[in-house]
């Protein structure tokens, strides 16, 4: 078929091209400032790189916000999506409700979360606690991952929820009366049922919701901007750092081939652990 | 009912109050647009105040506000369409045409979608400067597109890999080229999936904000072979000694405003095999999922062994149920199929193996015990299904149609296997059919059911010679019971004398009762009970003969217009379009009245009242 080829090569194209240019600028030295030092520097800048505590530190930003919030989303998701396929009284809205937030842009969340809800004067969160007499607390400059951990989790918590809504609605209702009838009680069928038959659907989650936690970005852009210090900076805003701040495409590049490399070390790892549920 | 109501008003409550928390936040920003810039910031936040307008108008009155929204939709729609036309093609290769290696090649392409953001940033970068692509709206849709693709050519693979492979080997057969292949069947049949990986695509772009950010010039635009029981040693089952019986009283069972148990009132007796059977929609399992306690009953009383127990949960009846589809856990081996409620019965483990092993000795399923139901023939997933009902002892087996899925010939096995299952295990089994020769074979007392209520309860005999009614007369038996039209000309006492519409009479020893002289009835006629004479009750031609081998049925068009089966010897020498004379036995005739009702025949028929289990020797 005529499309076919063009198709594939495209998409090797596209993987391929970009990967091999990324590799050649981490050798050369190249900073848009200065465009006429220009040259191949062997691994200088993946020295410069290493030697710089942000990497370490980025890695490890990195790593945390996507566990927590797979651990969040993931966990939270399988429960209120067994609450939101109950039958009650206005289901339909509650739903629509509940999903609402993955239709705001991350841009837009972070400003809710970072003007409206934890700004330390005039947040909800604060008058809350003030309310039953404890201290408002400067969520971004105190706890500022975890901040963002919370803000990324409640984007990604109604992706989670709707999608094992969808695999608990393809259960097969005769299989859960078989297990009523065998004695299953509510956690016997969350847990012998209901998790088992998820299985795919969690997997499925957690594969896609790995890919865009590993480049979280604007949340971070629009509430800390990284910091304070390095505390909530991660791989992409490093790069993104180095490439549009300090304008050194050379460094930037060696810190794509990290994240690069990071990105296939924990694909590696979810394939072993994952894949088999997906292609079962 | 209560209950019902007190459980959904609790669940209500609490999914109302998760999804107001978890939407909170929107309403919240909501609110703030239509405060001040002085109440926006007020200390502590305000929930009352005036509203205003004047946000609204300042985002109206920037010009650049609807150019940045029609860019978000240009380019998220724009790259949608540009990542599906791509992937289409892509994904089907990657589906059908690429070696094992897919996976991987998968995985990796995968992986490239959260590089490209972070790690490939500088050369597209440097890339789109040099062809002039930078400031243009075109070049954020094209990198859109490509940031997009992977996912959606992964997503379009794995529903394309769901399409049944049954359905394009079927294409192929027909001549389908691939291209037939992917535009025919896999597209339509994929469209739910497209639709949604569009969906996907398009808010994944609408959010994006990284690109834009850093693309200079734009700024956030945002179941058994046979004798298998034979083998089945006495001893080594282990007998029931407690009675189970099931007494229904006046039940009712209504969905909404819709009645579809009427009020049906029946006893079922210890070890009896009885058989509910009635035209699809009839009620017959609802009827039984209300026995086993998956439907609530909305009005009338359960006994079960002379305890009310409609509101016993289903686990603790003391019920096993054998489901159509067999409901078995795809996921667990045989062995743990099988050993499912006992283990949340909290049997050990020691006891929970024996039995499973003896259930499994006696359906014959030892060699499967690790296998997966997916591994299993229709016959053995069966013979599984069972085997969780006999684990757990239970006083009663249901069973829904469970043959219905096996082919004939394994149904006939299971048939006999069935009735051999219940003399060995002594129990009691309700069993749904809408099968009239299972209903027939197997029980004991068959209950017949239309719209919601019982025709008639009896033994298969009974039913067959003493129908109740019209209904009855004509679901029993096969081929189905002849109706003749007729008049009544002399009732007298023991015997009626009915005129047919072709002129002919006959004396039928029914009890006259209510018919009076000139009254309309409906004489029944069995095939069975049909003689090819020369000199008949009725004449007429015959249209069709079927032979088969030791039977011959025929159909014969009667001179007053009825058509007729009648069964004949297998070597009758009846041929099509012969004209021939059909004569019956009055005592095997039945005579109803106008409104459908038997009347009572004056002799019963001497098997009529034998129950089965009566002369099974039981130890
Ligand atoms: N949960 C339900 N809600 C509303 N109506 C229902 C429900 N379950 C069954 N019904 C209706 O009740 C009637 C009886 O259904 P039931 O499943 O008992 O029929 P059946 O006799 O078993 O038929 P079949 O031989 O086709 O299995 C049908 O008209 C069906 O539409
Ligand atoms: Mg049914």
């Amino acid at each position: 078929m005529p499309l076919k080829l063009p198709a594939v090569l495209l998409l090797l194209l596209w993987s391929i091209v970009p990967l091999a240019m990324t590799l050649w600028f981490s050798f050369q030295r190249y900073n848009l400032l200065n465009p006429t030092e220009h040259g191949w520097v062997g691994f200088e800048n993946y020295h410069f790189l290493v030697t710089d505590p942000g990497l370490a530190k980025s890695i490890g930003n990195t790593l945390l916000i996507v566990g927590w919030v797979l651990v969040i989303t993931v966990s939270l998701g399988t429960l209120l999506a067994v609450l939101f396929d109950q039958d009650f009284f206005g289901r339909g809205v509650a739903r629509v409700l509940m999903i609402a937030p993955f239709f705001v842009m991350p841009t837009v969340s972070a400003l809710i979360w970072k003007n409206m809800l934890m700004h330390p004067a005039n947040g909800v969160i604060s008058f809350l606690l003030m309310s039953v007499g404890l201290e408002p607390i400067d969520w971004f400059s105190q706890a500022p991952l975890a901040s963002i951990i919370v803000i990324v989790a409640w984007q990604w918590l109604p992706f989670a929820a709707l999608i094992l809504l969808t695999a608990i609605q393809a259960l097969d209702p005769e299989r859960k009366e078989a297990a009523r009838m065998d004695g299953a009680g509510p956690f016997s069928m969350f847990f012998f049922i209901i998790i088992p038959h998820l299985a795919r659907a969690i997997s499925v989650v957690v594969m896609i919701e790995t890919l865009f936690l590993l480049a979280v970005f604007a949340e971070i852009f629009v509430t800390t901007a990284g910091g304070p210090g390095l505390a909530s900076t991660n791989l992409a805003f490093l790069i993104y750092r180095y490439a549009l701040l300090e304008y050194d495409i050379g460094a930037a590049s060696a810190g794509g081939v990290v994240a690069i490399i990071l990105a296939n070390v924990v694909a590696a790892f979810l394939v072993r652990a994952i894949a088999k549920n997906i292609e079962a | 009912m209560n209950k019902a109501l007190r459980r959904k008003i609790i669940i209500t409550a609490a999914a109302w109050a998760v999804a107001l928390l978890i939407f909170f936040p929107i309403f919240w920003m909501f609110l703030t647009g239509f405060k001040t810039e002085v109440e926006a910031i007020a200390i502590p936040p305000s929930l009352f105040f005036t509203p205003t307008l004047e946000n609204y108008v300042a985002v109206r009155e920037r010009a650049d506000y609807f150019k940045f929204f029609w860019n978000s939709i240009y380019v998220s729609v724009g790259s949608t369409v540009l990542a599906l036309v791509i992937a289409v093609p892509c994904s089907y290769a990657m589906a059908f045409f690429v070696g094992k290696r897919t996976k991987d090649t998968l995985v990796w392409m995968l992986s490239t979608k959260a590089l490209p953001a972070v790690g490939v940033l500088v050369p597209i970068y440097l890339i789109f400067r040099d062809v002039g692509l930078l400031d243009v709206t075109f070049g954020l849709m094209i990198v859109y597109t490509l940031v997009n693709l992977p996912i959606v050519v992964w997503m379009l693979f794995s529903f394309f890999k769901e399409v049944p492979r049954e359905v394009l080997e079927a294409g192929r057969m027909d001549g389908a080229q691939p291209k037939d292949e992917l535009y025919h069947l896999l597209l339509p049949l994929s469209l739910p999936g497209i639709a949604s990986t569009s969906l996907l695509a398009i808010i994944l772009s609408w959010n994006e904000a990284f690109w834009s950010l850093n693309h200079p010039g734009l700024r956030l635009d945002e179941p058994a072979p046979a004798g298998a029981w034979p083998h089945l040693r006495r001893r080594e089952v282990a007998r029931r000694n407690t009675v189970a019986t099931i007494k229904l009283t006046n039940i009712r069972k209504s969905f909404g405003d819709v009645d579809i148990i009427k009020g049906v009132s029946l006893g079922i007796d210890d070890r009896e095999f009885v058989v509910f059977v009635g035209p699809s929609g009839c009620g017959k399992s609802t009827l039984l999922r209300l026995i086993a306690g998956l439907e609530e009953i909305s009005d009338g009383d359960l006994f079960i062994d002379g305890v009310r127990s409609n509101d016993v949960p289903p686990a603790k009846r003391g019920l096993a149920m054998v489901f159509q589809s067999y409901a078995l856990y795809p996921h667990m081996s045989v062995a743990d199929n099988m050993a499912f409620s006992l283990r949340l019965a909290h049997v050990s483990k020691e006891e929970r193996e024996k039995k499973v092993q003896e259930a499994a000795r006696v359906l014959q399923l030892e060699p499967l015990l690790h296998r997966k139901p997916k591994e299993l023939s229709g016959g053995q997933r069966q013979r599984v299904a069972i085997g969780r009902a006999i684990v757990r002892n239970p006083k009663v087996f249901l069973f829904d149609e469970p043959l219905s899925n096996l082919d004939a010939s394994l149904r006939v096995q299971m048939r006999i296997e069935l009735t051999r299952l219940h003399d060995e295990l002594q129990a009691t089994m309700i069993y749904v059919t809408h099968d009239q020769v299972e209903a027939m074979t197997m029980a004991d007392k068959i209950v017949v059911l239309q719209t919601g209520l019982i025709e008639q309860v009896g033994s298969p005999l009974e039913l067959y010679h003493h129908p109740n009614n019209l209904f009855v007369a004509g679901f029993i038996g096969s081929p189905k019971m002849n109706f003749l039209r007729g008049t009544v000309t002399a009732p007298k006492d023991g015997t009626v004398s009915v005129r047919l519409a072709g002129g002919d009479s006959m004396d039928v020893p029914v009890e006259p009762g209510r018919v009076k002289e000139g009254a309309n009835v409906t004489l029944g006629v069995r095939p069975e009970h049909f003689r090819v004479s020369d000199r008949g009750l009725i004449r007429g031609e015959v249209l069709v003969v079927e032979r088969l081998g030791g039977e011959t049925f025929l159909h014969v068009k009667a001179t007053t217009g009825e058509l007729l089966t009648v069964q004949a010897e297998g070597d009758s020498p009846v041929r099509m379009h012969d004209n021939v004379g059909l004569q019956a036995n009055p005592t095997d005739c039945h005579l109803f009245d106008q409104s459908g009702l038997a009347i009572p025949r004056t002799t019963r028929h001497p098997l009529a009242g034998e129950v089965r289990r009566g002369s099974h020797s039981a130890s």
